[in-house]
């Protein structure tokens, strides 16, 4: 019996080819986009989850910072009796060099000798326990110390970074996406920081690795079994507020013990200690995308197997003069939707396959195919095929097995009304779509305007460069040279540069507590950003520690210190600084947020951290090119880092492009797959209207009067879609524009835009079927009464 | 084995009914060969569907085999179809998408009778009307007179008592009708009561009596043989 089902079934696929292969595909890539995105969602929220001590581990949160001093994790240890182990956690990066080999470290991070124990990150080699015991121990990503030793054993090699000498103690796998850390290259020991900054008085290692002075490295406690260390953070703040900076003067009201599993999604994302930031919404909003094209795809099925019933009346009347129950009928097309839904999911499998690559340049993961392909994947793989078939199936059963068979006997062919839920399953469809398509729009628009927004400095034509030992130690050469290269405007140096990290500077102002942006720039910075100065700045080195700084604030530290006009000088850290200049706003960070207040330290630079460099538009690649020239040939080992300061402004807004790239993908798979569900249900309309049409032409109804009767409806229903969607659209972008400090204009036109676009697609859509009916001899169609 | 009380069939519209059947009273006896002849239009279709139980009568009671059938629930309608009424129909209605031997086989499989007994009795039916070497056709491949043998081997393979015949030769050249009405007149001799309807006054003598409706009426009542 359901064998002979299945015959049939295929049988009946054959037979209508079109309709089935619209049917299959559709749903295959509904389900393959689903099997994807259930994959990436499931992948997310177990970020952290194969950690053995997860339970365990918590990382220590202010209410606004989430960094400490190094000595606070000691200290939490020595009072919190629950705390079992800690370990800091920074990141940096510097130049590695093994014989005569100098590489770019990337990721380097500097941790505690807990790190190995707490985390549960799989070894290649090394004990956990021992990997960090001595402070010159590093241990190597795989593929790193593949970078450096190639097929030799690395263990107990010698290497040399940022100026001290390790030893290779042993390696890691490198991490995968399922952490909350950004993949580290390399890991040392947290207490040669100050070594690695170029600190080598033993003296000032120790009073920083002792001092709370600089708070800016991660701290994650490790609480005994079976203890709650969370019930001991309120005792643990009042002890802090007596001693610790942070806690003072109303900075930070709260400690708290973050555990593990939620660090990715709640406050993560600081370069600096090596973090990334999960995104909670970006995922939700995959989520209800994937829903919407499955529903979409469900949709098409169930009205295409009503538009289908019609050919299959007969059979089911036929059926139950012979003696099936309805019953039999519904399991019939229940099996028949579920084997469909089985096909589709079997295709869809192999389009995960297709389409997993261009997936992770989307999203920016590196899934491979075997981490695709788990038990869960399959389990998902077998839900969907049952969920789909039967609630896909259900519908079309139900109406199917309705037919009376006396009607069929009668020899009147089948007739299906255009029943309500059909109408409202296309609505739903294009408002699904036309949502989409605003959305998509606005992202686009909105990532346009903050691309051309005016920063209140020129962001164009300038790009940076890394600066190391060698750069340094001639830098004067390195600025004559730079200058030399025509079409060069301006050559600064700096510790700081809009796009790049910049120095948070905290201290406390007539009793209020301050966060500033602090730059550590020469005179050259504001010419090379085109920044208007009024006064011409003047730094004179006469040798007084203040005095051969310049002082220039933006207007919003003027009003976070609230100065009143002129401003001559004010008292940060017990020193007397004379402001030269107050400027305007800018824009230095992404358009996310407002400016901050803004502190440039303006200097002669002997040792800087980055070159800018200030070209002329039209010969920006030879700049460029000489630029790199010159650098090569005044340290010709050091690793060459160069990027535009526009690039690196405008990587802020990736997220927001790949969530428009996604979006836009998605819209495209909801129209598509709408498109392809209403040119089956005009197919059906025009079959049910048959007679209609022949009995108007013969009464002389013409070609664009019979195109127009049978396209009014669509365009109702998109018309009705589009009524329905423009709230939902409106509210969902607003919601989204909340993101943003600087929002571009919500216009009528991207309404309008999208509702056209969707309206032009459905008439084109349908007009093929009109046009098919109108053209038809009307005899044909009579001839069935 | 039928008996018809006072059947009435009509369809109210908004300000009319509209009659099909009036006062219909007949007595069908087993072993039978009944031909109902009229216009079109004449209520002949909606008799023969109201004893198949494809359509219920208005009013008036109908008892098949004793039992009251105006009475029956849609399952019991449905054990009346598998055991004891077999359908041939003017459109033959055949499932497009099963081959012969399924289309016969699939009445058995109803009926719940075994892979063993279904393939001897289908196999029984293939030799009976000469169909062995098409059995693996389709419908479509088939001449109008093969398919209505194959409605007949459908309708008759599950071993009914009674056999509705819907202008069984409507749709077929003379020859092709004559032959099927021989085997109607053979199955009848075999045991099994037939009523049809037909326009042919050739094959309504085939049968052994001639029931003639007029206007929903039964106007003539007449044994001919």
């Amino acid at each position: 019996m359901f064998l002979s089902q299945l015959k049939l079934m295929f049988r009946n696929l054959w037979r209508n080819k079109l309709h089935s292969l619209i049917n299959i595909f559709g749903l295959a890539i509904a389900v393959s986009l689903v099997l994807l995105l259930s994959f990436y969602v499931s992948n997310e929220s177990s970020v952290d989850a194969f950690h053995k001590n997860k339970e365990r581990i918590f990382r220590v949160h202010g209410d606004i910072i989430e960094t400490f001093a190094p000595p606070f994790g000691q200290y939490i240890l020595e009072n919190v009796t629950e705390a079992e182990s800690y370990t800091r956690v920074y990141s940096l990066s510097g130049t590695v060099t093994y014989n005569d080999k100098k590489i770019n470290s990337g990721n380097c991070f500097l941790v505690d000798s807990a790190f190995f124990t707490m985390f549960s990150y799989p070894l290649v080699a090394g004990q956990a326990n021992s990997l960090l015991a001595a402070n010159e121990n590093v241990v190597l990503s795989e593929s790193f110390a593949h970078t450096i030793f190639g097929e030799n054993d690395p263990i107990g090699e010698s290497i040399e970074f940022s100026g001290n000498n390790f030893t290779v103690s042993g390696i890691f796998e490198d991490f995968k996406d399922n952490t909350h850390f950004v993949k580290p290259n390399m890991i040392v020991n947290f207490s040669m920081l100050p070594r690695v900054w170029g600190n080598k008085d033993e003296n000032s290692v120790k009073s920083f690795l002792q001092s709370y002075g600089n708070s800016s490295f991660g701290l994650y406690v490790m609480a005994h079994e079976n203890s709650n260390i969370k019930t001991r953070e309120v005792e643990l703040l009042e002890k802090a507020k007596e001693f610790y900076w942070v806690f003072q003067n109303g900075r930070n009201h709260k400690i708290s013990f973050m555990p593990l599993e939620d660090v990715y999604f709640e406050r993560s994302g600081l370069s600096y200690i090596g973090t990334r930031q999960g995104n909670k919404k970006f995922l939700n909003i995959l989520a209800i995308i994937a829903l919407s094209i499955v529903i979409i795809a469900a949709i098409n099925y169930i009205n295409l197997s009503i538009t289908q019933s019609v050919k299959r009346a007969r059979e089911v009347g036929i059926k139950k003069i012979i003696g099936s129950y309805r019953w039999g009928i519904i399991s019939q097309f229940l099996i028949e939707s579920t084997a469909i839904s089985f096909i589709s999911t079997s295709i869809a499998v192999l389009l995960t396959l297709i389409i997993l690559p261009k997936f992770n340049q989307l999203v920016s993961t590196s899934f491979s195919f075997t981490d695709v392909f788990n038990a869960g994947f399959l389990l998902r793989s077998i839900i969907i095929v049952f969920a789909i078939g039967f609630v896909a199936g259900l519908i079309p059963s139900l109406i199917l097995s309705s037919y009376k068979s006396i009607e069929i006997v009668k020899g009147v062919p089948a007739r299906l009304k255009n029943n309500f839920s059909q109408k409202a399953m296309v609505v739903f469809q294009y408002t699904v779509s036309i949502t989409l398509i605003v959305v998509v729009i606005l992202i686009i628009k909105q990532n346009n305007y903050m691309k051309n927004y005016n920063l209140g400095f020129d962001k164009d034509n300038t790009f940076y460069m890394g600066m190391n030992n060698e750069t340094n130690k001639q830098i004067n050469a390195f600025y004559n040279e730079l200058k030399k290269i025509p079409g060069v405007k301006a050559v600064s140096f700096c510790n700081d540069f809009p796009g790049g990290s910049i120095n948070n500077m905290s201290f406390v102002y007539n009793d209020k507590a301050q966060s500033f942006d602090q730059f550590r720039v020469d005179t050259a910075f504001f010419s090379a950003l085109g920044i208007p100065i009024q006064n011409r700045i003047s730094v004179t080195d006469n040798g007084s520690d203040n005095q051969n700084f310049a002082f220039i604030l933006n207007q919003t530290a003027i009003k976070e210190l609230e100065l009143e006009p002129p401003y001559r000088e004010i008292e940060i850290y017990n020193d007397k600084i004379k402001i030269s200049e107050v400027v305007d706003d800018m824009n230095f960070r992404s358009l996310y947020q407002e400016p901050r207040p803004t502190l440039f330290m303006v200097s002669e630079m002997k040792w800087a951290s980055y070159a800018l460099i200030r070209g002329s538009g039209a010969n920006l690649s030879s700049i460029v090119a000489q630029a790199k020239r010159v650098f090569k040939e005044i340290a010709p080992a050091d690793p060459l880092t160069l990027n535009f300061i526009d690039d690196a402004l405008n990587s802020a807004y990736i997220k927001e492009e790949r969530t428009a790239k996604i979006v836009g993908y998605f819209a495209i798979f909801a129209i598509l797959i709408s498109s392809l569900g209403i040119f089956a249900l005009a197919s059906n309309t025009t079959l049910n209207r048959r007679k209609e049409v022949g009995v108007r032409k013969v009464n002389g109804a013409n070609f664009t009067e019979i195109l127009a009767l049978l396209n009014k409806d669509f365009v109702k229903w998109v018309t009705i879609s589009f009524v329905i969607a423009t709230p939902i659209a409106y509210y969902a972008i607003n919601k989204w524009l909340e993101n943003f400090a600087y929002k571009t204009t919500l216009n009528w036109w991207i309404f309008a835009l999208a509702g056209v676009l969707a309206l032009g697609i459905a008439l084109l859509t349908v007009s093929w079927q009109s046009w098919k009916a109108a053209m038809r001899n009307p005899v044909e169609a009579l001839r069935y009464e | 084995m039928i008996q018809l009380n006072n059947i009435y069939k009509y369809y109210d519209n908004k300000f009319q009914r509209t009659f099909v059947l009036k006062d219909i009273d007949l007595t069908i006896n087993e072993g039978e060969f009944v031909t109902v002849m009229g216009p079109s239009g004449a209520g002949k279709s909606t008799l023969l569907n109201i004893i198949g139980m494809l359509d219920e009568p208005s009013e008036g009671k109908y008892f098949f085999l004793d039992q009251p059938a105006h009475e029956l629930k849609e399952k019991k309608k449905v054990e009346f179809h598998r055991n004891y009424v077999g359908f041939i129909f003017q459109a033959f209605h055949l499932i497009d998408e099963m081959t012969v031997y399924e289309n016969i086989e699939t009445p058995l499989i109803y009926k719940g009778v075994k892979h063993k007994d279904r393939q001897a009795m289908v196999a029984d039916m293939l030799d009976r009307f000469n169909m062995v070497a098409k059995k693996d056709l389709f419908p479509n491949q088939l001449s109008g007179g093969q398919q209505q043998l194959v409605g007949i081997a459908r309708a008759i393979v599950g071993k009914p008592k009674l056999l509705l015949a819907d202008e069984p030769t409507g749709n077929l050249h003379t020859d092709q009708g004559r032959e099927i009405m021989k085997l109607l007149q053979k199955l009848n001799e075999e045991g099994i009561t037939i009523l049809q309807v037909t326009h042919n006054e050739e094959f309504a003598k085939c049968g052994k009596r001639i029931v003639r409706l007029v206007d929903g009426m039964i106007s003539t009542d007449e044994q001919i043989r």
